[in-house]
């Protein structure tokens, strides 16, 4: 069925094309980024200029600066003008310290209309860098379906036209790997960014970033997942972008102090190979190990976020998963990574859909996928999480969302909100698997009810009020979504941190800038409001810091060093903390200091905050939070958590629960929750030095750096 | 009474940290513990006894996906 | 039959000769901490520690880019070409004989060329046939 890689090769035709001499990277930085216009073809470098490093940093921070620049308040994500940015960091390619390949992201999103930023593993960012270039731009719209190469061994780049399916993600993958690669040994040298065709049909495409796994002798795909950035991959008529770079070595990266960074990665690598086994067993499970314990601590989400756990979990938990991986070997998403959390399960034979009986690979299932795609639409059978991960990877559809929404509407199933005559047939009751599998394929083939779905919770709480009469109050209590995008796989009902980790974010609900629940919920470490905000502060502020540097989250506090029993602050990690610091002034040969960090990264957090606000999002009414995420909606809720619930109208609210109805009970509670989530907006927004209405202050960003002109201007018109 | 990251619970005779934990259904795997303010280390939790009114911390360290 | 370095702790004389070999002979200079045999002073039992790799290829499974390989006669060996230095192979060596230097990118590391052995004067370094599975 598929072309052959001669026949491909043969289809090629070159539409432009640009030769130049690949700049020599200098203390992490090449000093230099790419721009290609699909309008009309213009390829062209630009210079990364001091006050970009200064202030933006790199990663997300350059694709930030950069689509200010390109959009205007009006520019919609399907307009030409809205870029794809994707560039990695400074630190972004050293092989030394684990955890430093990822690739940020950043675009308008389909789903938010505001600004999207993913960060991702896979070869790309790193080969994009050595090949010459900090950051690629790619604005306009092709007429046609083009593939965009950028060969940095010959200092070449092309665009092209080909005869490729763009359908299938790792067939892409797969195909244009073996055309670019010159010979067996050169597929290493080779990264594709690629999508599917649920970025063609649905509003939550995802990009894949590939690389080449020597043993398994394939390329392997990770998500750039939140947002639906594959979509407006799609929308430009872009088919791939593809990197070749040979000359990988330890100091490719060129950093001023190379012995520092050894030192460090060094003991952080000892440091795993000690004590992984006894702790996360990152490279055991992956993000997995978390399947047990979410479900333990009630933070599991099932049924459309209704519970935190459920009695059949444990046919999902960590170490069945663990089970199905056939790892036995080192699986990093970038060389160097000791933490090795990449999983597989190889083999796996395909029961469904246009790949019926294939035997493939499949990436994951990492816990949000799990989580997703399983407990949350109510369904435990690891060989359906399984199957739904490969499809929606192929694809191109984020695992996140397609859980967030699969649960929704069957929550909307179960109360009557659609039935079959609207689900086109599909029994869409919480633990379906089979109907499940049936939406993702309509989502990933534009057939049905998934072409409703495809569309993300907002647009469907919306689409079923106008066309079906749903009750509206309902909708937005149940529908898992802020600012547009489907909330992520964690329970945060008893955690007031988390509700604001989740919905006082700049991109919406993902757990990228915070996740405060042990902490908060379990540990009891953030007892007022104070505590909260101040976690709320420090916890995005740090998080940031990775995605302007091209890194991981996971080796920050997915391996706690010894040194942590006696550290003040335990929960910092502050020995890794120090590595971070470190490895950042021996990459740029900068003198920073762990404070300076938090700044660096405030800068952009607050120009991302002012770049919201330029959209005509970014304010108070925004950061609200749906209540299923904040509380129990429904009596079935309260009822399963009664003790817990009425313990708390007594302790916590002052009302005796005793002789109430459980709506009166709902009411109460829902009352107290949401004037305490209130609350913590007003504390949170302080801390960050914003306005009550959530705007940064004038005196804030001046004192941050970021008064350009027009973000000055844009905030007073806002204040 | 033992009060445990806050939360009373009923004190038993031979209450050691472990049985603690176990009625907690504390399982994560990274837990430091103190019993009024003292470390207990891991290897001792299935012997050192939690005297009636204690005051522990069973402090998680996670910060999630 | 893999040949390896054994040792003899108790024979070694802390005189050096062996780092000096194998420093000169592999990066040309005498520094003993680019050296693949490293002699270290106090053991708990007084004798000094000779750490050298035993060979037991711990780190062929962990290098990203498959650089490290076992030869035809069993030794361990890293191919500088291949190698992006990453130093995975150091954080997972159990004997910590998978050796790293400042000044250089790749690890390194015995490789059984026997010339230290050669150069040993009480025999506290010699050449020894293991079997290999």
């Amino acid at each position: 069925m598929g072309i052959t890689t001669e026949e491909l090769r043969a289809s090629r035709k070159v539409l432009a094309e640009f030769d130049y001499e690949p700049a020599e990277i200098e203390k992490g930085y090449s000093g230099k980024s790419l721009y290609i216009n699909l309008t009309d073809l213009t390829i062209k470098p630009k210079d990364i200029t001091e006050q970009m490093k200064e202030i933006f940093i790199g990663g997300k921070g350059f694709g930030l600066w950069y689509l200010w620049n390109a959009v205007k308040p009006s520019t919609k994500w399907s307009d030409p003008e809205n870029e794809i940015v994707i560039s990695s960091g400074p630190i972004g390619g050293i092989t030394q310290y684990p955890g430093s390949g990822k690739s940020l992201v950043v675009t308008l999103s389909p789903l938010t209309n505001s600004v999207m930023d993913s960060n991702v593993g896979g070869y790309f960012g790193p080969y994009l860098k050595f090949s010459g270039w900090d950051a690629l731009e790619v604005q306009g719209k092709a007429d046609q379906d083009v593939v965009v190469f950028i060969d940095g061994d010959r200092g070449k780049i092309t665009i092209e036209k080909m005869e490729l399916d763009p359908g299938a993600s790792h067939l892409v993958s797969e195909q244009l790997t073996d055309m670019f690669a010159e010979s067996e040994k050169d597929k290493k040298n080779i990264s594709i960014v690629s999508t599917g065709s649920g970025a063609d049909n649905t509003l939550i495409g995802l990009l894949n970033f590939s690389f080449y796994d020597l043993r398994r002798k394939a390329p392997r795909l990770k998500q750039a997942g939140r947002g639906g950035i594959g979509t407006v991959f799609r929308e430009k008529n872009l088919a791939a972008l593809v990197v070749r770079y040979s000359s990988l070595s330890g100091r490719s990266n060129n950093p001023a102090d190379p012995s520092t960074i050894a030192k460090t990665g060094v003991k952080l690598a000892r440091e795993i190979n000690k004590f992984d086994d006894e702790q996360f067993r990152m490279r055991q499970i992956g993000t997995a190990n978390l399947m047990t314990p979410m479900n333990d601590y009630d933070l599991l989400p099932v049924n459309n976020f209704k519970f935190g756990s459920h009695e059949d979990a444990v046919k999902i938990s960590s170490d069945v998963l663990r089970s199905k991986f056939t790892q036995n070997m080192p699986d990093g998403c970038w060389v160097g990574c000791a933490l090795s959390c990449c999983k597989a399960v190889d083999n796996f034979e395909l029961k469904t859909g246009p790949f019926k009986g294939d035997k493939v690979i499949v990436d994951g299932p990492e816990y949000e996928t799990a989580a997703g795609l399983g407990s949350n639409c109510g369904i435990f059978d690891p060989d359906h999480i399984i199957e739904a991960n490969f499809y929606c990877d192929t694809y191109g559809i984020d695992t996140i969302s397609t859980g967030t929404i699969t649960a929704f509407a069957m929550e909307c199933y179960e109360n009557g909100v659609i039935n079959k005559e609207i689900t086109g047939g599909l029994e869409l009751s919480f633990g379906s698997a089979d109907a499940a599998m049936e939406l993702i394929h309509q989502m990933g083939q534009g057939r049905g009810f998934g072409k409703i779905a495809g569309l993300g919770v907002r647009r469907m709480k919306h689409f079923f009020v106008d066309e079906y009469g749903a009750d509206e109050a309902f909708l937005e209590d149940i529908g898992m979504e802020n600012k547009g995008l489907e909330y992520s796989q964690y329970q945060a009902k008893e955690s007031l941190a988390q509700q604001g980790g989740y919905a006082m974010t700049n991109k919406g609900p993902q757990h990228d800038e915070a996740w405060l629940i042990f902490m908060d919920m379990v540990n009891k470490q953030l007892p007022t409001f104070e505590k909260k905000a101040e976690a709320l502060h420090y916890f995005p502020m740090f998080r940031t810091w990775f995605g302007l540097m091209g890194l991981c989250k996971l080796p920050w506090n997915d391996i706690i060093p010894e040194s942590n029993k006696d550290a003040d602050r335990p929960e910092l990690i502050p020995e890794h903390v120090q590595n971070y610091v470190d490895i950042f002034n021996a990459v740029t040969g900068k003198q920073i200091d762990k404070d300076e960090m938090i700044r660096q990264s405030e800068r952009v957090y607050n120009f991302q905050r002012v770049f919201n606000l330029r959209l005509g999002f970014g304010t108070r009414e925004h950061d609200a939070a749906p209540y299923r995420a904040l509380g129990p909606v429904t009596e079935e809720e309260y009822e399963s958590r009664a003790e817990r619930y009425d313990n708390q109208l007594r302790d916590d609210v002052g009302i005796n629960p005793e002789g109430m109805s459980t709506a009166d009970k709902v009411k109460k509670m829902r009352e107290y929750r949401e004037s305490r989530y209130e609350q913590l907006i007003d504390v949170v927004y302080k801390r960050r030095g914003w306005t009550t209405n959530g705007i940064p202050t004038i005196g804030h960003l001046c004192e941050l750096g970021i008064d350009f002109p027009e973000v000055i201007e844009t905030v007073k018109n806002k204040l | 009474m033992v009060s445990v990251n806050g939360i009373e619970i009923e004190w038993q005779e031979e209450m050691t940290v472990q049985k603690l934990l176990q009625i907690m259904n504390y399982t994560f795997p990274m837990i430091v513990v103190t019993v009024n303010g003292i470390p207990v280390d891991r290897a001792q939790w299935p012997v050192y006894m939690v005297p009636d009114k204690s005051v522990v911390q069973a402090h998680h360290l996670i910060a999630g996906g | 039959m893999l040949k390896i370095v054994e040792k003899n702790e108790k024979e070694c004389t802390l005189c050096g000769a062996c780092e000096t070999t194998c420093s000169t002979f592999y990066f040309k200079e005498d520094d003993r901490l680019k050296s693949s045999i490293q002699v270290l002073e106090a053991s708990e039992n007084g004798d000094p520690v000779i750490n050298v790799c035993n060979q037991c290829g711990n780190c062929i499974d962990v290098c990203p880019v498959e650089a490290i390989k076992r030869t035809g006669k069993g030794t361990v060996v890293i191919s500088k070409k291949a190698c992006v230095g990453c130093f995975n192979c150091v954080g997972v060596c159990p004997t910590d004989t998978m050796y790293w230097h400042e000044d250089l990118t790749e690890p390194f590391k015995c490789i059984s060329c026997s010339r230290c052995t050669k150069e040993c004067p009480t025999e506290a370094i010699f050449m020894e046939e293991v079997a290999t599975n």
